[in-house]
């Protein structure tokens, strides 16, 4: 167990310090939207999902648009029961106890290093589990001292505070572009987004220009089988 | 917002039950998930088309500063597959368009 753990922990490293980097520009921003250090923190713990918390974090207002966060925080983590799905092998013949304690630290990170090990390797849950610990640190550390910093920022406007969660998604949008297949799909979910982005107030156009997007590319794929 | 929001505690550990549930879920429902093609495609395309979604309006709020810093982010992260790469290349145009243009 215990040598695992610290394999999977030191593997972890690398991949570590871009994850802090990412956090500190989550901890920037969260401190700007008026998200405090503890709801932070408990952002970090209960959730842990890099995606979902810069989500929570740019949909933040008062009053809180709770049902639209969970919607929105749903949607983007839907990706996780493929995630989930595809460590089956990794925990073949563990009790469902054992799955239930390991899985909580799954980032898209640990689980990318997890696989591609998994391949050439005898190695055990744990090994997941420590790279899940190893960002967990990486992690808090960067977005608690970006949210420390960030208050040392006087004009957000001028350097462009606002659009950074806009180019991050944006480059983050090309690791999961496919070429051809994606095309059409983007396409529809771009410009339904905007649509409802005008239509409907809210944030609600993420979610609605999300799920068209993706029925075109299921429908697309459903009729490619066919052939 | 006050220090001890109850409301947003809530909220967060909410969010984090779901999160929670779907990597459990999956890993629980493995072998069905992957049955059912439709499904199992309409998921691997969300975290995509999501993004997507989220950026293109802003982007076009913003006008044309917002897709000429958009366009190289996407080029660059593509090429690179490193997010800071492009989160520089990207950042440095939309600040150099409010500041200077």
């Amino acid at each position: 167990m215990k040598a695992n753990f610290i394999k999977g922990f030191y593997a972890n490293i690398p991949v570590g310090f871009s994850v802090m980097a990412y956090g500190l520009v989550l901890g920037i921003l969260a401190g700007n939207k008026g998200v405090t250090f503890f709801e932070l923190i408990l952002m970090n713990l209960a959730t842990f999902a890099g995606s979902a918390e810069f989500l929570m974090v740019e949909l933040w207002n008062d009053p809180l648009p709770f049902v639209q966060i969970l919607i929105a925080v749903f949607a983007v983590n839907l990706r996780y029961l493929l995630v989930g799905a595809s460590l089956t092998p990794l925990f073949k013949g563990r009790s469902v106890i054992h799955k239930a304690t390991m899985m909580h630290l799954v980032a898209d990170e640990n689980w990318a290093v997890t696989m591609s090990r998994l391949k050439n390797e005898k190695i055990t849950p744990y090994f997941l589990f420590g790279g899940g610990i190893c960002l967990l640190i990486f992690w808090t550390i960067g977005t608690l001292s970006g949210h420390q910093f960030g208050a040392l920022i006087s004009n957000p406007y001028s350097l462009a505070l606002d659009f950074v969660i806009i180019i991050i998604f944006t480059g983050l949008a090309m690791s999961f572009y496919e070429g051809k297949s994606s095309i059409l799909p983007w396409v529809v979910a771009g410009a339904m987004a905007y649509l409802f982005f005008i239509l409907i107030p809210g944030k609600w156009y993420i979610v609605l220009g999300g799920l068209s997007g993706s029925l075109v590319y299921a429908y697309q794929k459903s009729q490619e089988a066919k052939k | 917002m006050n220090n001890f929001d109850l409301f947003a505690i809530f909220l967060i550990l909410c969010a984090g039950i779901i999160t929670y549930l779907l990597r459990f879920g999956g890993l629980m429902i493995g072998d069905i998930l992957s049955k059912h093609s439709f499904i199992e495609n309409l998921i691997k395309a969300l975290p995509g088309t999501i993004l997507v979604s989220f950026v293109v309006p802003s982007i076009l709020v913003e006008g044309y500063p917002g897709i000429l810093s958009a366009i190289p982010t996407a080029i660059v992260a593509k090429k690179t597959n490193n997010i800071f790469v492009a989160l520089i290349v990207g950042l440095s145009i939309i600040i150099a368009f409010r500041n200077f243009l």
